[in-house]
């Protein structure tokens, strides 16, 4: 009898149990995939995440300053609109990562950015807000 | 199923360590420019709000860095949502600043 086929000793620990992971509706299904696909779906949230803090600080900043400055309330609008849009980014980040973990596990196709096209269109819509605002503030001036 | 134990010449996990730390900054950050921007306008309830979640962002990434960080434990979901959370919160409490101006 070779020693692969011994009995493991009556002392030794039982193996670890692997710690349940949550959320169960990602990890309850496919098979662990490449830890780098893994890192770079949550690192791609976290980047969701840090373009949701860059609105926010800016619709804060904007606010402060039309606040200092004493200008329009139009700006005071557009900066809500601008964190608004900050935290539904950061909300989308979070819907985004378990929807493409899915996708990873179980070996499907990723799902386009949605939320990318939605990003563009506002960022665009804030610029032209912003610049119409120095125009038309430039002129009565 | 294969992992990434040797080797690792893409710095996987240094890359997504940094990219918390960054998101962490950034969290923080906000939360002190809203949390000035509140105390030059006198609106308590936001400073308050928003230094709390500051310093609850700060100590959680303090904590997460002296204890290490090994992919997996815990699942990156443990901490993406309060980090989205946070900023949720700073999202919402920027807006009322903002609205509150507006109406004032």
């Amino acid at each position: 009898m070779s020693d692969r086929d011994e009995p493991p000793p009556a002392h030794e620990p039982p193996p670890r149990r692997q710690p349940e992971r949550r959320p169960e509706s990602v990890y309850g299904v496919g098979d662990d995939p490449d830890v780098r696909f893994s890192l770079a779906n949550e690192r791609t949230a976290l980047a969701w995440i840090r373009t949701g803090v860059g609105l926010v600080g800016g619709g804060i900043a904007l606010t402060s300053f039309a606040a200092f400055a004493d200008l329009s309330t139009v700006l005071d609008v557009v900066a809500a609109c601008a964190c608004l849009g900050g935290g539904v980014l950061a909300l989308y980040a979070l819907i985004a990562w378990r929807r493409n973990e899915r996708a990873i596990r179980l070996r499907l196709p990723l799902p386009p950015p949605s939320a990318l096209p939605a990003l563009v269109i506002g960022l665009v819509v804030f610029a032209v807000a912003i610049a119409g605002y120095a125009l038309w503030s430039g002129s009565t001036r | 199923m294969t992992h990434v134990t040797q080797g690792d010449g893409g710095l996987q996990r240094e890359r997504t360590r940094l990219a918390w730390q960054r998101t962490a900054l950034g969290v923080v950050l906000g939360c002190a420019v809203l949390m000035l921007a509140a105390i030059r306008a006198r609106e308590e309830g936001v400073v308050w709000a928003s230094g709390t979640v500051g310093v609850l962002t700060a100590l959680a990434a303090a904590f997460a860095a002296s204890r290490g960080w090994v992919h997996g434990t815990p699942t990156p979901w443990r901490l993406l949502a309060p980090t989205a959370g946070a900023v949720m919160v700073l999202a919402i409490l920027g807006a009322v600043s903002a609205v509150v101006r507006t109406l004032t």
